[in-house]
């Protein structure tokens, strides 16, 4: 019994030492503070790129906005806007998010 | 004596009712979540739960972690189902034994740890994650009260706290429900997911406490564990 006890106290008490010490590694982290925002745009991860290149990117539009936005409703042909039904599955069955989870976007080097 | 017998008999028949009215929802709904978590062990990462913590899941100790807690979890919920039965325990004592074995070394060393690692990073605010941790370190003491008690053989105790313990471990079934009835109500994601969570553990916790305030006869005297 004691050895059930010093083993189960031992394994939290790492779980929680361990826990808290990734915690203070990740919560700087930009990425981690906006993990679980879904209501915002696709954000997206530069990797190395050269100057001239980010003026290009900044011009182009970003397809992602419209991606991120939850389902729409659809417009009837009177004109009035119905809201669509929504369906139960046995999938919903579970923690993850119920609305469509857009990754962000991690741009790849663009070598010329 | 014919009037009595009969009112026994309506009385035993409305307890029925109102225990399978309990446990046909229970057992339903943890074989759905135990079905559901069954295909997390193709290790595919295109899961929208891996996917929405794909920042996570690349440090290989909380992808670990995460499956360790889900197989745990399996184990837990399956287990527990039949713990509960009087039958199995006066028919064959030893499937109660060794399932509660089981149980409770799965609770002890696989759930309650990596659910306490798992919820520095949970979703929501600080709160949500004080939740999980709570819940981690309440589960793991309510099981080991429940161990513990059992080897002293103090029975009721040791029901007591199990009732504690299945308590815990079916805020993983509870939250679920909650989950898809406030997003059938047009709950936004966050506030769903935050309240689902707080009622089913809040819920789950005094829906317990209820059923051993029902039973006992000194309430207080139940948090023994001699």
């Amino acid at each position: 019994m004691k050895v059930i006890l010093y083993v189960g106290a031992v394994l939290m008490t790492g779980a929680s030492i361990y826990g808290f010490i990734d915690y203070q590694k990740t919560s700087h982290d930009k990425a981690f503070t906006n993990l679980y925002s879904i209501k915002e745009p696709a954000a997206v991860i530069e990797t190395k790129q050269s100057a001239a290149e980010t003026k290009t990117v900044a011009a182009t539009p970003e397809p992602a906005k419209t991606e991120a936005a939850p389902a729409k409703p659809v417009k009837a042909k009177s004109g009035l806007v119905k809201k669509k039904r929504k369906k139960i599955s046995s999938e919903m069955f579970s923690r993850k998010a119920m609305v469509e989870f857009v990754p962000p976007k991690v741009m790849k080097d663009k070598k010329e | 004596m014919h009037t009595n017998s009969r009112m026994l008999t309506v009385q035993q028949s409305v307890r029925f009712f109102f225990k399978m009215l309990f446990w046909i929802p229970v057992a339903f709904f943890s074989l759905l979540l135990i079905y559901n978590t069954i295909p997390y062990f193709s290790f595919s990462k295109e899961f929208e739960f891996i996917v929405e913590r794909s920042m996570l899941f690349q440090q290989s100790f909380y992808n670990a972690s995460f499956y360790i807690h889900i197989f745990a979890g399996m184990l837990c919920i399956g287990t527990a189902l039949i713990q509960f039965s009087r039958v199995i325990l006066r028919k064959a004592k030893a499937i109660h034994v060794w399932s509660g074995r089981i149980y409770v070394f799965v609770v002890l060393f696989l759930g309650a740890p990596t659910g306490l690692y798992m919820s520095f990073f949970a979703k929501g605010s600080f709160w949500e994650r004080a939740l999980f941790m709570f819940m981690a370190i309440f589960w793991f003491i309510t099981t080991l009260n429940g161990l513990t008690t059992i080897l002293k053989k103090n029975v009721l105790a040791h029901k007591n706290w199990m009732i504690r313990s299945y308590a815990m471990a079916m805020t993983a079934v509870t939250f679920r429900v909650y989950h898809i009835l406030f997003y059938l109500a047009d709950w936004d994601h966050l506030s769903n997911y935050e309240i689902s969570l707080w009622i089913s553990v809040v819920g789950n916790m005094l829906v317990a406490e209820y059923f051993i305030y029902r039973r006992s006869k000194s309430y207080l005297k139940t948090f023994r564990i001699t």
